[in-house]
């Protein structure tokens, strides 16, 4: 996913308005149980689980989460995904 | 026969179960104990299934330690199709759907000896309408869960299946290095069958590993910093099925089932993410259902507040709404969120002593 479609889900998620590719996802609005529904997306849209509440806390922005995800779809790093 | 409605789950033998005039426990029946479910120790095979949240998911690792410590205890180890799932939402492992179907397929599979959840947290009340209690019953076998899972131990129950509540493969047995020696012990004594199991103090205890997410307070060892120790608000002895839950969950576990308490012996704890206040939460459950003929009460300690605080506000909160009781009350027991803790039989009957503590003798009951 880009991270301008990641910045739009933020805003989905947290209903939040303009949220751009270096918002904080916590800075804006976001908590541990509303990072849960962000993932939950974010791996619905990539097909398989390639994030964790892990990444969120510690990539928290658009920008960052994407570089992630390609990363791992990339096959680049392993994402642990289930057994 | 009383008329079934799609919010309570009744089976129909237990409809005509036993009344009572009290007006809050009007159309209400019973807690029937059920028999010690088939033991289970090395060689057993667990079935890992995810009937909350989606833990599992987030952190395998922890999972990994937990599958290591259960292999250490001689048992092997299979996971649900879903137990490594998430629902669109995020706070579940798997739709309702994905959910029971983990759950039936793990009583249909004949190798399957006893099941285990992963995590609880919510939305086990969703998953009932969806088990199928003639497979169950034609295949029982015990059911370990904890917190939410308190009405899929019922719902057991009410089928005549043992379950045994305070375990789960997340919370308690992932712990770094390893999880406590007492909650494995306890967990292992229990699914043994072997009786009496008998109920003591197991110590020191840690806080619960509320922030999971955060891979540095997930991964490092937990700190026994509360301190142990039991206290008896009454005395004395009661005998009776031991039931129990999280105790904001205990008011609709009443509603749902019908049921009522007297002759049970009642346990309960709070989370540590409980903010209520125990009063408040003590009289919605008292509001419910009349907690004046319980065989007795067991109170698991509290997260949030010293030993000390807990009895008090426990002792406060019984004095107000049941101080007619006679029935011996243990506060800060190791039925809790914190860990280590017991594994206990779901409805088997128990023996409340307050000189021997508790006991389970884990022999067979007419039904």
């Amino acid at each position: 996913m880009k991270s301008t479609e990641i910045a739009a889900l933020y805003g989905s998620v947290l209903g939040a308005a303009d949220v751009a590719e270096d918002d904080d996802f916590f800075e804006i609005g976001g908590s541990s149980f509303s990072a849960l529904t962000l993932i939950a997306q974010l791996n619905t849209a990539a097909g398989s689980v390639v994030l964790r509440m892990r990444d969120v806390i510690r990539a928290r922005t658009p920008r960052a989460l994407a570089y992630i995800m390609e990363t791992r779809l990339e096959g680049a790093e392993p994402s642990g995904g289930p057994r | 026969m009383a008329e079934q409605t799609s919010e309570v789950f009744i089976p129909p033998h237990r409809l005509a179960g036993s009344r009572t005039a009290s007006p809050r426990n009007a159309q209400t029946r019973m807690i029937a104990a059920v028999n010690p479910p088939t033991p289970a120790g090395p060689g057993s095979h667990i079935r890992i299934v995810s009937p909350g949240m989606p833990t599992l998911m987030h952190v395998p690792e922890r999972g990994e330690r937990a599958e290591a410590a259960l292999r250490g205890l001689g048992f092997e180890v299979s996971y649900g199709r879903h137990a490594f799932g998430f629902s669109a939402d995020g706070l579940a492992a798997g739709t309702p759907e994905e959910q029971a179907a983990d759950i039936m397929e793990a009583f249909a599979d004949a190798s399957v000896d006893a099941i285990l959840v992963s995590d609880a947290g919510g939305g086990s009340l969703k998953l009932l309408p969806l088990l199928d209690p003639a497979v169950i019953q034609a295949n029982p076998k015990p059911f370990v869960g904890f917190c939410d899972t308190v009405f899929l131990h019922q719902y057991l129950a009410d089928l005549g299946v043992a379950s045994y509540s305070g375990c789960s493969l997340m919370f308690h047995l992932g712990n770094v290095p390893a999880p406590f020696p007492e909650t494995t012990e306890y967990l292992a004594r229990a699914l043994s069958g072997v009786g009496p199991l008998v109920c003591g103090p197991v110590g020191d205890r840690a806080e619960p590993v509320a922030s999971w997410h955060i891979p540095e307070i997930e991964g490092a060892p937990r700190v026994r910093d509360h301190a142990s120790g039991w206290h008896w608000l009454r005395p004395g002895t009661g005998t009776g099925p031991l039931v129990g839950g999280e105790l904001s969950l205990l008011p609709e576990l009443v509603r749902r089932f019908g049921i009522r308490f007297d002759s049970a012996l009642l346990w309960w704890d709070v989370t540590e993410e409980q903010a209520a206040p125990v009063d408040e939460l003590f009289d919605a459950l008292a509001r419910e259902t009349d907690l004046s003929l319980l065989a007795g009460m067991v109170v698991g300690a509290n997260p949030r507040v010293t030993p000390e605080e807990w009895v008090r506000q426990v002792g406060a909160a019984f004095e107000r709404h049941v101080p007619e009781a006679g029935y011996p009350v243990l506060v800060n027991a190791d039925i809790c969120h914190m860990t280590p803790s017991w594994t206990l039989p779901y409805a088997e009957t128990a023996v409340l002593d307050s000189e021997r503590g508790l006991i389970l003798p884990r022999t067979a009951v007419d039904r």
